[in-house]
Order: structure tokens, then sequence, then C-alpha cells
């Protein structure tokens, strides 16, 4: 199996994102660093520089000209990625997730309660053809009353779903949040399902390739996956250590799940104790097929190439790995 | 860095590449040093690596123009991405077996130190040996029908056993240098035909007849007195004495006016006592006497 080290982070990684077609990398870490790749050879292409703190989310435009970011110096900065350049910059809460809508018209991003900011989730208006966002956000979810009362946490990972039919958002204490999209446009917060699918923090939420069903790791040791319609369990996963990411694989039917200890017991155990190994799921049968090994630290990011030929894994201990798939994994007979 | 340092001072005269089988191919090079002028033939076999990239070439053209930017893409020219190790993937049974057989493995190498039984030979501690008292009074048994059967057996006249290196062999009991040397006085006086000496008996002529016992001397006396004045004074030379001791107290470590000095020989400690037995030495009268006839004027 050919494994790719990309040497370019210092700091944890914070996001690990594919393009749309699968060609190009983003990585983002606690550093402020961004690094754009070449996902088949692993050549560094250029870096974005400007964020003077932590870039927790980021997202790419679908034509891979754009790119958002959002850092912990409380700013939004919209990037040419041809050159470089920024050109637009909005001063922001610190973000914790960031999403871009299936049409490329709307920004989707997650607020954390820091300093004076609210939870909220803030949807911004974007232009496909000039890359720049609307200078206030359009519309602004806030926790309701009746939220504040059950005492509801606030908002972590958003997804879009098909056709931008839903806004699904996850909360620190497991939660799983459905919005209607076009009554979230219209102003109406209050069509919307709530359902508690995880005893311990949704570090991650993925969409399958036509969005139809998700998938979710928590720190509970759990990973779901969750029907958008009917928000039913359709599989839950369980893992011997908590979960950062979970992925799931297009073309096979397999899933990955990665996780790991906590960072400030890693130094108290052993590297294989500490489960700091990827593996590999049946999605369907959920069986353990598999495992790759090769981290030192709890994984943070796993993103699988849209053509599912590889997939790319950023750790706690900055390290990016980009793992490429065997003849032997596609021709793997499940007995389907 | 050591690569880069040979290329430079290497002049390459010529180049052969030639082709062999499965795509490895042969590179020999003769190069001259400039330092030394010495002539080298290097040859490299290389297997050039192949990986198919299936990509649309739409989508790679748009960004093959782009130009590097930012400091980390920019600033080194080393590759900012390196090739591991090839990890061995397996999937399904292969891997279940793989785990099966890596805690297999684990059980062997965590059952710790082997337990082995000084006594039988079997799977446990030496005080866990259920055979350890038969095999023991089996040995005991062993030893004194050796015992009876050894012709060679002397016994001194007090009772007690008299040791001999035929005795001894069949004991399985360290031998120190004292009783070494005991038995060798033993051999010797049974070959030449005497009777051997009980424990008592070698210990006193051993070391009580050589050994001077003086006293009443006074507290200012110290070692390097009794060498050079008090011997040499009484026609003795200084060589004769073997060793000296003080006897101090043990609290204050002050001299009580007792010591004990050991000589070469028998003869020379029978000369000592009759020629320094109540000479002033140091505005005192001492008294001497060897170690023997003391103990036995006690007794």
């Amino acid at each position: 199996m050919r494994v790719l080290n990309l040497i370019c982070h210092q700091r944890n990684m914070n996001s690990v994102k594919y393009n749309r077609e699968g060609d190009l990398l983003f990585t983002a870490d606690a550093g402020g660093k961004i690094a754009i790749w070449n996902s088949n050879t692993g050549e560094l292409l250029g870096s974005l520089e400007g964020h003077q703190g932590a870039v927790p989310a980021m997202c790419a435009s679908d034509d891979s000209r754009f790119m958002v970011t959002g850092s912990g110096d409380f700013s939004l900065k919209t990037w040419s990625l041809e050159n470089g350049e920024c050109f637009q910059t909005i001063e922001s809460g610190l973000p914790a997730d960031m999403v871009m809508s299936n049409d490329s018209q709307y920004v989707a991003i997650s607020i954390q309660p820091v300093m004076a900011y609210k939870s909220s989730i803030q949807i911004f208006k974007y232009d496909k053809n000039t890359g720049l966002l609307s200078d206030e956000p359009i519309q602004q979810i806030l926790k309701s009353s009746e939220d504040e009362a059950n005492g509801l946490m606030g908002f972590a990972r958003i997804g879009f779903s098909f056709q931008d039919k839903y806004l699904f958002a996850t909360t620190d204490d497991g939660h799983l949040l459905r919005y209607d999209f076009e009554a979230v446009l219209k102003g109406d917060f209050t069509k919307r399902e709530n359902i508690r699918i995880h005893k311990g923090v949704i570090r991650d939420i993925q969409f399958s390739q036509d969005k139809t069903y998700l998938i979710t790791a928590s720190r509970d040791r759990f990973s779901k996956l969750i029907d958008v319609e009917t928000l039913k369990v359709m599989k839950s996963y369980e893992n011997m250590h908590p979960l950062n990411t979970a992925a799931i694989t297009p073309l096979k039917n397999y899933v990955l799940i990665a996780g790991g200890q906590n960072a400030k017991d890693v130094t108290t155990t052993d590297s294989k104790h500490g489960g700091f190994e990827i593996k590999l799921l049946h999605k369907i049968f959920n069986q353990e097929l598999s495992a790759f090994k090769g981290h030192f630290g709890p994984v943070n990011n796993i993103a699988v190439s849209p053509q599912g030929t590889s997939f790319t894994s950023g750790g706690e201990d900055g390290t990016v790995r980009v793992w490429f798939f065997e003849p032997s994994y596609f021709n793997y007979e499940d007995g389907l | 860095m050591s690569v880069q340092a040979d290329t430079e001072s290497k002049e390459i005269v010529r180049r052969q590449i030639t082709e062999k089988e499965n795509g490895i191919k042969e590179i020999v090079t003769y190069s001259i040093d400039l330092k030394t002028q010495k002539k080298h033939k290097t040859v490299q076999e290389v297997k050039p690596l192949v990986f198919v990239r299936r990509t649309s070439p739409t989508i790679e053209a748009r960004h093959a123009n782009w130009k590097k930017y930012g400091k980390n893409a920019l600033e080194t020219t080393l590759e900012k991405s390196c090739l591991l190790d090839d990890v061995n993937f397996l999937i399904g049974k292969e891997y279940t077996d793989s785990l099966k057989l890596e805690e297999a493995n684990k059980k062997a190498v965590s059952k710790g130190p082997v337990k082995k039984c000084a006594t039988c030979g079997g799977d446990h501690m030496n005080f866990n040996c259920p055979y350890r008292k038969q095999i023991k009074n089996q040995e005991k048994l062993q030893q004194q029908q050796l015992m009876a059967n050894s012709e060679t057996k002397h016994i001194a006249k007090d009772g007690s056993e008299i040791p001999t290196y035929e005795l001894y062999s069949t004991k399985k009991t360290f031998l120190t240098p004292k009783l070494k040397e005991r038995m060798d006085k033993n051999k010797e006086l049974i070959e030449s035909g005497k009777e051997p000496l009980s424990t008592l008996e070698f210990e006193k002529l051993e070391e009580d007849k050589k050994t001077l016992f003086i006293s009443n001397l006074s507290e200012t006396v110290t070692e390097e007195d009794i060498r050079r004045e008090l011997f040499p004074l009484n026609g003795f030379d200084r060589s004769k004495i073997e060793r000296i001791n003080l006897s101090r107290d043990r609290k204050t470590g002050k001299f009580r006016g007792m010591a004990y000095v050991v000589v070469t020989d028998k003869d020379v400690a029978d000369a000592c006592v009759q020629k320094m037995n109540g000479v002033g030495f140091m505005y005192t009268i001492i008294n001497v006497e060897t170690l023997a006839t003391k103990f036995r004027g006690n007794r």
C-alpha cells in the first residue's frame, strides 16, 4: 500500500478536505497554516497566509477557484486559489464548522460561544462568479428560549443534505438537529426535528456521496449511520476508544472510523494501547475488515477522495497521510 | 549532503546505460576524483516505479499553469512530501488471521520468567516442590552410606572429625582457604605417619604460638614505636614482625596499653618472650607472652 506523508504542519490538524473532483487537497491546522496539495503526487502547490489564529473551518468552491476560511482571530477570509490572494475579510465569531451549499449559493457557518459571541449558525450569501460573501449574514439561527430552558449546548458540526433540503447541526451534548432550509431562508426556525443520538460530543458528521444518509462520530465510542429523511439510526458501530471522525467510502460498502484517547492522556499510554489506528468496517455487516497503522497520536480528520481510490488522515501530531488503496481492497468479496 | 559533496569533487568521464530484464536498468559511470586523481567505476541498478493515475486532463489542466505561492511552498526547494515504506494491507480473513497470530505471539511472550525447580526440575518454585523432602532424605542416606564405607576416616582425641580431602569430596560445602590449609597440613602428617591435628590443636599451632601479647604499655606508644625502638633495642630485626594490632577503646579510640604482635616464627616468638618480658619501655615495665601460653594459663 502506497502511503504519502505530507510535511508542512507543525500543530494539530483541524480540517482536511478534498475539492469536488478530488484532484486538490486542503489542510488546515491550529497554527493558522492552510496548505493546498496535489492529492495524487503530494506536491505542495501553495499556502494561504494572513490568518493570525487557528483555522478550525474552511470550504472550497465547487469550481476550485475560491476558498472561504474562518479563524480564531475572529475573521472570515475569502481567497483566490489561483494566486493565493485574499480579497475579502469579514469580522465574525470563532467558527466551529463551515459548509457550502450544493448549489453554491450559500455558506453556512456555526459560531462557537466564545467571548461576546453567542452560539449560532450564520448563513451568508455567496457569489460563485466573484467568490465574494455578503458583508453580513442573511439569516442567523440562535437557540430558542425552549432550548435555553432545556439546557441545550452550543452548535458544533453542520451539513447540507441532498438538494439543500435540510440543514443538519450537531450540539456538544449529542443532539442532532434538522432544520428545513427553505423555511430557514424565510426566517422560520421552528420547522425542525431534534433527536439525541449520542451521550458525548459529536465530533464529526459526513454525508454519503448522494447525501441521503450521514455518519456521525462521537466521543462516547459510537459511530452511527442515520437516514436523512426518517432520522432513523440504521447502523451503529462500536469502537474500543473515543472517536473523532468517520467517513463513508464511495464505490465500496465500507466505513472508515478513527479517533483515539485524549491528547492529554497520550503520554501515559503505549501507542498500541491508545487506539490510534484507522479502522475499516463493513458498512452493512458491521464487521472489522482492516486497520491502518501509522499515526502516533489521535486522528482528528479523515477525508475520502470522491473517486474512492484514496483517503487522507490528519492527526493530532500534525502529520497528514494520504493512503492509496490496493487492488485487494477493490476485489474483496463480501458476499453481496 | 554527502552525495552532493561527492559529485562536486568528481568529474564524470563516461556513462553507460544498459537495459536488463524486468525493466531494470544498469548504470555504469566512470569518473575521476579531482583531488586524488583516482579513477572510479560505479555500478548502479535502478528499477523505475510507475504509478498510473487516472484523472481527466481537463481537470489537471485547470491548475497546471498555477504558480506556487505562500511562504511554505516557496521557502525551500526540499520536497514537502515523502513516500513512506509500503504498508502491508490485509483485508477480511487475512486481517483477522494476522490479529490472531499477534495475540498468540503476545501470550507466548507474556508468560514471564520460566520457573524451574532446582531439586526435581518441575514447573514450580523451589520451596513449593512436593518431592523436596524425599530427595533430601535420599541424599542424606547416600552420604551416610558413603561415610560408613570410607575406611580413611580420622577421629581426633576429643571425638571431633578431622577434615581430609576424601571426606569433603562427597559433601557439597564451600572450602574456605583456612580449611584447605588445614587439610594440606593433615595430608602431610598422614603421609609422614603421624596423627592429624584436631581443630583446636591446629589453630594453636598455627597462629597462637607466633603471636606475642604485650601488655602494660604506655598510652603514648604507637605502632611505629614498637617497630623502630622496642624490637631493635632488644636485638631483633624489624623485618621479623609480620603485623601489629593495637587494641583500642571502641567508643573513644584511645590506646588501651595492649598490643598483639605477630612475628615470623615460633622460635623468634620464644626468644622475644625471654628477652623482652619485664623490660622497661617508655617509662613502664612491659609484660610479653605468647598467646598459646596465655590461653593455657587461663584454662
